[in-house]
């Protein structure tokens, strides 16, 4: 069967490719690279931003964008550990309500933008606003969580080889199946990218285009509070301060990662590898020791740029080819 | 139309009709605080004024910290001590002092964990305005040290018109900054979310080059050459690139931070050069320096919106672009000018937050500035989809929020809970817009008289 | 002129319908009919009203007033969703589908079949394939949409409209980005639409097109009915008169109208152009303006005169031929350029081109004319508002104040307006693209006695107008354009509205 290559897949092939490349480059140099311990050490460390940018993948390619999930992240992560801290909530209650919460959060501003025609620019700049206010009214400074079933918890995991996967680990790698299966397997996730794709020919399609919206923005929020949730695990304390830039990181990857910031065009996998290069980067930057760690940000700036560039040449490219 | 005569030509020419109503509530909002608030002078102990942390100046060992706190009126105010102290060590004694007076703190334990004891100590009399007196606080005396946490140091007094104003003023010049160069971009139809990291890039070459020596008008050139590349890099960007103006402004926000760090080798860069600090704290006729350099930057802005041809390009491209260039507009230059000018404004911004505070923060310099500026911009009237560049109007949203930022301090809520307030500020003046809220609420309003 | 016709074969009636926006009667009671598995060409020059009726018929608009019975029963759809599934589906220039989704998603969105919950891949493509079949298309399913040209992305539109069971199909301009040979099968596709009982809509400007494919023609203009024929029986130049407004009969009658100094102008000229043309454009023309000089640009919507307007005045860039102004050769690269040369230009589509929305009529009037009042960069307000008042007085532009905005206005006045801007820059060439569309009577005689006093005053004037009477009164000379080429140029005794009609119309040999 022959594959069916089309002029979309060259953002996400081009990610692959420098992915691969990155992969090499760094394998070279430090030999430690290859171990499984570096690649489940990332992704423990950095779980909740690949949660995140896994929910911020629907909202950008639905055609939208949300800058709150930084705060909610940190929001959720201080509103459960004052839950179980302060009020003495068990912590699977307080679990389910954070994440209630988040997802109603994501949904308010998803009613601004679909009832309201506020731009999502400025709805979700205010949430952001919003939740960190919220995170702060919880408590002003971190709070470090006792409760004795979650620091067992933040210390499990699955032994393969000499590595761990944590439970942060097994929780995005599950969050990414979900999100590969939503994209792929239902009308949810069909919908989304037909909206990106042209919203008015979507709605003369019979697509739910509102409903479609107020879901995206429900889900981006309650990723946001399990990412949130996560990083208490590993931390094993809530901080109102938490999370500072996270949603420029979670755009960042998941345009690296091949997703058309104005919609329609992108995988959930290639958020896997937007995340993946992120990781290298950092790793490798790490490994270098001469560098420091302000180089991982103008190094994501650079990619950013260059992959926005693509963007537009493939862009323009599909356009004249169809023409 | 009555009143627009009434307020003679000089005011409608200055601020023009459309701002009439956020005067009105500014004066408002100033009234209340001045009335129902209480007006201070804080002296912050090693904090950027810009962040909502507070430094923790750990286990104060014997001696004392000093700091210089520069009152700008003469009165007699109250001393308050913010500060934690742990559970063993609550009911201790330590002193402050303020210029040659002393007072005792008799140390107690907060209510919560996490949450901070005010204590007014005594009283001081500031005798001349915008003089430095040392303040000390510490832990030692006749029984042994022990560690406390110190906030801040207050000095609070009733019913101060003139210092809440200035307060009002020399807290809010950042954002105005900002925003006078936001509105020219929105303008335009575009956004600028680097002007934080703009900020923080500024500071830091001013920072470097006066760390090493150089001449103050050699930080400020440089600070300033730096800031206008960044915009011009935005400009660019979107004017011959083509790119979406929140896609542009993304990547210099997530690399001017990194580029910040980078000229700082990952490290904040602490100066001491009074020229260079009067930028940030110095006062003039009795009124703090940033206000003539808010004043001046507005005064240019307008000068050329208002008086040359530029305004109106400006305008004309954020109305419609298309005509605009069969008018013979250069529209690609127009925009570059524009995001040039923003980063300018942004590195004064950075020039004065680093004066503020006396050394240059990579990471958290501008943080918010960008959403505080848009906030402003929004607040004054300028629309995103552009067209009108209402820089008076900026000035007096930023004057609003800084407002009320000030009142819920004073109040006292904490800075961080502030963001509340501001997102709902925010949610209302965009709804206030929008025209779909509006028809919401008119069709509501019909349904409810129409007869059923 | 009307045709009866057997109401139990009528698939779409629509008897009175009136729809007004604000300040304009876009739809003055106009009555529409269309029979089952009959191909119908809706005609009309631009603010004809076809698109309303188009969006009146879909749902986009509610009208004021009449009525409308599909299949027999009254409707007034809300939204072109809701028409959809009444049985009508509109067809757009621009393909109304998912470019980057596949062709098989494109086909059966909203419906995709699913099993266990989740979305049955091969089921979807085998349905997907199954509807091609039926309409007689073989394209790899799997493949995004927008890898296939425009021709074969509106059969894909057409295939999913009829797998939705659509009775009437509506396509407005569906030809304009298609060659000869996707023409030829699409025509084919729409026959093959007639044959299962499918009535179609189709609106065009190429009239060759409408003699080969419809049953009948409706004629629309200026929001009116002129009349609904029988193809068989209806000529091109009949056709052409009907759209334009024109009884060719009465106009031959008509004694040839001609204007004193209508003997032409001599001298140099100050605009020279050969070969001048634009790839996929307007094909190479040349062009002569003297001074003093008023030259028409005559043909129907589509032939190309804005395009050759635009080529005059930089906005576009010319990949062919020369321009000389006053005897040396000059490159009009932009509006900048063409401006320094004293070239105006004064565009077709006010909105999109000409008005700035939010500006004051002072600040619309002085834009292009700014530079010159400024001293050392400063422009004072005085003398913006001299300008300003001196043109809202000679054109009469109605406005509360020069600070109005100008979205405010009428259409009327925004054309005065956009006038005004050019007339302030003082042209020695001015190009005026149908300025009197949307004026109203009065307006319009102001605007060419203004065309007159400026070439008198040595202007030299192009001037493009849909309104043949007014080229022929005005003009000196006309150059006569279709299909994106300039075929004739007419001066003296031969001009008149019949010859330019006639010219329009003449037909290549193979053509009927």
């Amino acid at each position: 069967m022959k594959l069916p290559l089309s002029h979309r897949h060259v953002p996400l092939l081009s990610t692959a490719a420098v992915c691969l490349l990155l992969y090499a480059v760094c394998a070279m140099r430090y030999p430690h690279f290859f171990s499984l311990e570096v690649f489940l050490n990332f992704f423990r460390n950095n779980a909740p931003l690949g949660i995140v940018a896994v929910g911020m993948t629907f909202v950008i390619l639905s055609g939208g964008i949300d800058l709150s999930v930084g705060s909610v992240v940190a929001c959720s992560g201080i509103l459960a550990a004052a839950l179980m801290e302060k009020a003495g909530v068990p912590p699977p209650v307080a679990i389910v309500l954070v994440l209630a919460g988040g997802a109603a959060f994501g949904l308010l501003m998803g009613c601004t933008i679909r009832y309201l025609g506020l731009p999502p620019f400025i709805a979700t700049l205010a949430g952001m606003f919003l939740a960190r206010g919220l995170g702060f009214m919880a408590s002003l400074s971190a709070l470090t969580i006792r409760n004795g079933l979650y620091r067992a918890a933040s210390q499990w995991g699955i032994e393969i080889g000499r590595a761990q996967a944590s439970l942060a680990t097994l929780a995005f790698l599950a969050v990414l199946a979900a999100g590969v299966y939503l994209a792929t397997w239902t009308a949810f996730g069909r919908n989304v990218y037909a909206v990106g794709g042209s919203e008015d020919a979507a709605l003369l399609m019979g697509v739910p285009v509102g409903r479609t919206k107020l879901a995206v923005y429900a889900l981006s929020g309650l990723c946001a509070a399990l990412a949130g949730i996560v990083a208490t695990l590993s931390k094993s304390s809530g901080d109102p301060r938490a999370a500072f830039g996270l949603e420029l990181e979670a755009i960042a990857t998941v345009v690296i990662g091949g997703t058309l910031l104005t919609g329609g065009v992108g995988y959930v996998f290639g958020t896997l590898l937007g995340f993946l290069i992120f990781g290298i980067i950092d790793e490798g930057i790490r490994s270098e020791g001469t560098l420091n760690s302000s180089w991982t940000r103008v190094a994501v700036g650079v990619l950013l740029l260059l992959f926005i560039l693509l963007q537009k040449l493939v862009a323009r490219t599909g356009l004249r080819r169809a023409a | 139309m009555n009143a627009e005569r009434r307020h003679g030509t000089l005011w409608r020419r200055l601020v023009g009709s459309r701002n009439l109503r956020p005067c009105v509530a500014l004066a408002l909002l100033l009234l209340f605080n001045i009335l129902f608030t209480k007006g201070f002078h804080r002296l912050e102990v090693r904090a950027d004024p810009l962040a909502s942390v507070a430094v923790h100046v750990d286990a104060m060992v014997p001696g004392t910290g000093e700091w210089k706190l520069e009152a700008v009126s003469p009165g007699s105010y109250d001393v308050m001590v913010a500060y934690r102290v742990a559970e063993e060590h609550a009911g201790r004694e330590a002193a402050v002092a303020i210029g040659d007076k002393e007072f005792a703190l008799q140390t107690r334990l907060a209510r919560s964990e996490g949450d901070w004891v005010e204590q007014v100590v005594g009283r001081v009399r500031i005798e001349r305005p915008c003089a430095s007196y040392r303040v000390g606080f510490g832990t030692a005396g006749p029984r042994p040290s022990f560690p406390v946490h110190l906030h801040s140091v207050w000095l609070v007094r009733k019913w101060r018109l003139y210092g809440s104003l200035v307060d009002i003023v020399r807290r809010g010049s950042i954002v105005m900054l900002v925003a006078v160069g936001m509105t020219l971009v929105i303008a335009t139809a575009g956004i600028d979310l680097s002007v934080g990291s703009v900020m923080a890039i500024t500071g830091m070459v001013a920072a470097q080059v006066l760390s090493r020596g150089g001449p103050v008008w050699g930080a400020v050139l440089g600070g300033l050459a730096a800031a206008l590349v960044a915009g011009l890099w935005n400009g660019a960007l979107v004017a011959f690139l083509r790119l979406q103006p929140i896609v542009a402004t993304l990547i210099l926000l997530v690399a001017g931070r990194g580029i910040a760090q980078m000229l700082g080798s990952d490290q904040k860069v602490r100066f001491e050069r009074p020229g260079f600090e009067f930028l940030g704290s110095g006062s003039w006729l009795y009124l703090p320096f940033t206000l003539f350099v808010v004043a001046f930057v507005v005064a240019a802005t307008l000068l050329v919106t208002r008086k040359t041809a530029t305004g109106l390009c400006i305008e004309a491209v954020g109305s419609n672009e298309r005509a605009s260039r069969l008018s013979g507009i250069r529209a690609g230059w127009v925009k570059l000018l524009v995001y040039g000018f923003s980063g300018l404004c942004a590195g004064v911004a950075g020039l004065i937050a680093a004066a503020d505070i006396k050394e240059a923060d990579p990471f958290r310099c501008g943080e918010y500035v960008e959403l505080q500026a848009i906030l402003a911009v929004v607040i004054g009237g300028t629309p995103f989809s552009g067209g009108r560049a209402n820089v008076p109007g900026s000035i007096l949203g930023a004057l609003i929020m800084q407002t009320v930022r000030t009142m819920m301090l004073t109040l006292g809520v904490p800075k961080d809970h502030t963001l509340v307030v501001e997102a709902a500020v925010v949610v209302a003046v965009c709804l206030a817009q929008s025209e779909q809220a509006r028809a919401l609420v008119l069709r509501r309003a019909a349904r409810k008289g129409a007869p059923g | 002129m009307a045709v009866a016709q057997e109401s139990g074969q009528a698939i779409l009636e629509m008897r009175g319908i009136v729809k007004r926006f604000p300040g304009v009667l876009a739809l003055d009671g106009v009555d529409f009919a269309m029979r089952r598995g009959e191909v119908h060409a809706l005609m009309g020059e631009n603010g004809a009203g076809k698109s309303t009726l188009i969006k009146v018929l879909t749902g986009v608009h509610p009208h004021d007033a009449g009525e409308i019975v599909f299949d027999g029963a009254r409707i007034a759809p809300r939204s072109p969703l809701e028409a959809q599934r009444l049985g009508i589906s509109t067809i757009y220039q621009e393909v109304n589908l998912i470019p980057h989704l596949s062709v098989a998603e494109n086909l059966l969105l909203g419906r995709l079949p699913r099993r266990w919950g989740r979305i049955d891949w091969q089921a979807v493509h085998r349905e997907a394939e199954e509807v091609l079949a039926a309409s007689r298309l073989a394209l790899d399913v799997r493949r995004s949409l927008a890898s296939y040209p425009v021709a074969v992305q509106q059969m894909v539109a057409i295939a999913r409209a009829v797998n939705m069971s659509a009775k009437l199909l509506i396509m407005d301009e569906p030809t304009s980005s298609l060659d000869e040979g996707e023409v030829a099968r699409l025509f084919e596709t729409i026959r093959g639409l007639k044959g299962k009982g499918v009535s179609v809509l189709f609106i065009t400007h190429f009239l060759g097109q409408a003699f080969g494919i419809a049953d009948r023609m409706t004629v629309l203009r200026n929001g009116a009915l002129v009349g609904t024929f029988e193809t068989a029986k209806l000529t091109r130049l009949e056709l052409i008169g009907h759209m334009l407004g024109k009884d060719p009969e009465a106009v031959a009658e008509l004694g040839r109208e001609k204007v004193a100094h209508r003997a032409g102008v001599a001298g140099e000229p100050f605009l020279e152009v050969e070969g001048l043309g634009r790839r996929g454009s307007i094909e190479p023309f040349d062009l002569s303006v003297r001074k003093g000089e008023v030259v028409g640009l005559a043909g129907l919507l589509g032939s190309g005169r804005t395009e050759a307007a635009r080529l005059l005045f930089g906005a576009e860039r010319a990949t062919s031929g020369q321009v000389r102004i006053e005897g040396r050769a000059v490159s009009l690269h932009s509006p900048r350029a063409a401006m320094a040369h004293g070239i105006g230009y004064c565009p077709e589509d006010r909105k999109s081109d000409g008005v700035i929305p939010d500006l004051g009529v002072r600040e619309n009037i002085v834009l292009a004319v700014q530079r010159r009042l400024a001293k050392w960069g400063v422009v004072s307000r005085r003398k913006q508002a001299e300008v300003a008042e001196k043109f809202i007085r000679l054109l009469g532009i109605v406005a509360a104040s020069p600070e109005q905005p100008v979205k405010t206005l009428s259409g009327g006045n925004q054309q005065k307006v956009i006038l005004a801007r050019w007339l302030a820059t003082e042209p020695r060439l001015l190009v005026l693209d149908e300025p009197t569309r949307g004026i109203d009577v009065g307006a319009k005689a102001e605007v060419e006695r203004l065309v007159e006093e400026l070439s008198r005053q040595g202007m030299a004037v192009v001037f493009i107008s849909s309104e043949l009477d007014e080229v022929v009164r005005r003009s000196h000379r006309v150059a006569v354009l279709r299909d994106r080429r300039k075929v004739a140029e007419l001066s003296g005794d031969e001009l008149d509205e019949q010859a330019i009609m006639r010219t329009i119309a003449s037909t290549h040999p193979h053509e009927r």
